[in-house]
């Protein structure tokens, strides 16, 4: 009966991976060539608008082996005014970042008690602080451009031009950009991470341009203020731990659909350490059951359409459906093992083969499939190569990667359930014990 | 104990042709979502 209930679970959730899977691919590989250049984040307009002006907002917390280095990289965009925000770091941070002198970098600091109260009270912090500035430069808010670039993050030189031309236009608002691993890769995790979002998500946020329900991811989105104001109001960011996703709900429940850039990116450190990874995806996991405290507003929302809700309540389910496929595996991978001998000792050792080698195969397909595209768009934006050895791996790697996960479902679950909503901070620039 | 009986015939081919039906429904299914939606991109 045990070996039934989860043969089922274990059914619904490939049904729905594999559908969610297919039609990425399909957007993919059929309407993203062909539509390229209608995607508002790749659009060419007439005129470049002049008036554009741009407050990047960097989150620091005990960030000092990068911070130094993520706001060099920012000021080099000469449009930029970089507000960064130290959250009452116990490093040098603070020091790092007064060694550089720009008029166009601001300094905000938080002190305990009043900061570690999470990302979106920072960003909420920050954004105080621009609204004074543009209310006393009287610069007009809807020309006022806001981002988030996280303190670990680098933006690929085409970045300012490719937002320009977005927001040149004035029926754009809001836009994020595609995320991409810094290159040069310390271990095969880090490769995974990179092609998880510089292929993967790539993949479904191109099929989300077509259901309106492309997702920010926190790191490289922007802005234009004034509709933020006028339809979410002055604090935009909430307490879930997914800030970001939490912000993409509260957007479109407001009418507010927010774009994809393809065609630039932002760059972020990819983690080595498993154990560091794990803590943040159940950061990540936990932010997607905070969300939940917005079902019954999208059930009942008039606004949403039905896909729009559909992208959301497959959102929403991705921690149960995990949860729950990932334990239909370990108990029929258990029971399986457990009597092997009445299930496969008859079998005669071609079947036997067959059987294994299908398995296998069937377990690598979409390892291969992602890896095509994660080497193709390596190539197509010039990005260094990898070795025969990765490339060889590559498949049982993305295919398998997910295992590992199981372990930040669990811890975020636990968390979740103790209503322990402390932030799981991401380390960056520190060297892996 | 006899959960998947993969000696007997009947019963690996049940168990193949779920899961190929399985593949054929999510194939056929992610076809249609993509035909109905392949056009609905609007340019900024």
């Amino acid at each position: 009966m045990l070996a039934v209930i989860f043969t089922f679970i274990w059914g619904i959730a490939l049904f729905i991976f594999l559908f969610y899977s297919l039609i990425s691919l399909l957007f993919r590989a059929i309407s993203y060539p062909r539509d390229f250049c209608r995607f508002a984040g790749n659009q060419q307009p007439a005129e470049i608008d002049k008036d554009l002006r741009y407050f990047v907002i960097v989150p620091c917390f005990n960030e000092a082996g990068v911070i130094k280095q993520t706001l060099t990289n920012l000021l080099n965009f000469d449009q930029f005014e970089v507000i960064v925000v130290d959250d009452a770091s116990s490093d040098d941070s603070v020091a790092q970042i007064s060694q550089l002198n720009s008029p166009r970098l601001h300094l905000l600091r938080r002190y305990v008690p009043n900061a570690h109260t999470g990302k979106g009270d920072v960003l909420n912090f920050a954004l105080d602080y621009i609204c004074q500035i543009i209310i006393r430069q009287k610069i007009a808010f809807d020309k006022t451009i806001v981002g988030v670039i996280d303190a670990d993050a680098r933006l690929a030189d085409n970045a300012l031009e490719r937002l320009n031309a977005y927001f040149s236009s004035p029926q754009t608002n809001i836009t994020q950009m595609r995320v991409k691993m810094y290159p040069h890769f310390k271990n095969e995790l880090q490769i995974l991470q990179d092609i998880e979002f510089f292929s993967i998500n790539h993949m479904a946020q191109i099929m989300r341009m077509y259901t309106r329900t492309v997702g920010l991811s926190g790191n490289g989105q922007f802005f234009r203020l004034a509709p933020i104001l006028a339809k979410i109001g002055q604090h935009p960011w909430g307490n879930a731990l997914l800030d970001d996703y939490e912000l993409t709900i509260k957007m479109m429940l407001r009418q507010l659909s927010v774009n994809y850039m393809t065609d630039t990116y932002v760059y972020q450190e990819a983690l080595t350490s498993p154990k560091k990874f794990i803590r943040q995806r159940s950061r990540w996991v936990q932010g997607d059951l905070n969300c939940l405290q917005y079902l019954p507003r999208i059930i009942k929302s008039k606004i949403l359409s039905r896909t729009q809700k559909l992208g959301i309540y497959y959102f929403l389910i991705q921690p149960w459906l995990n949860f729950l496929a990932d334990l239909a595996i370990i108990v029929l991978t258990t029971i399986a093992a457990t009597h092997w001998h009445s299930l496969y000792a008859n079998l005669p050792p071609l079947t036997l083969l067959v059987v294994l080698a299908g398995l296998a195969g069937f377990s690598l397909f979409w390892g291969v499939v992602f890896g095509i595209f994660y080497y193709y768009d390596l190539y197509h934006y010039h990005e260094p190569r990898l070795s025969y050895r990765q490339l060889i791996i590559l498949p049982l790697g993305i295919s398998y990667m997910y295992v590992i996960l199981f372990f930040s479902i669990i811890m975020a679950f636990w968390r979740w359930g103790l209503h322990e909503n402390s932030w799981i901070k991401t380390e960056h620039g520190k060297k892996e014990s | 104990m006899s959960l998947i009986d993969f000696t007997s015939a009947g019963v690996a081919a049940s168990v193949i042709i779920t899961l190929m039906v399985m593949f054929g429904l999510s194939f056929v299914g992610s076809l249609l979502f993509w035909l109905f939606y392949h056009q609905n991109i609007k340019k900024g």
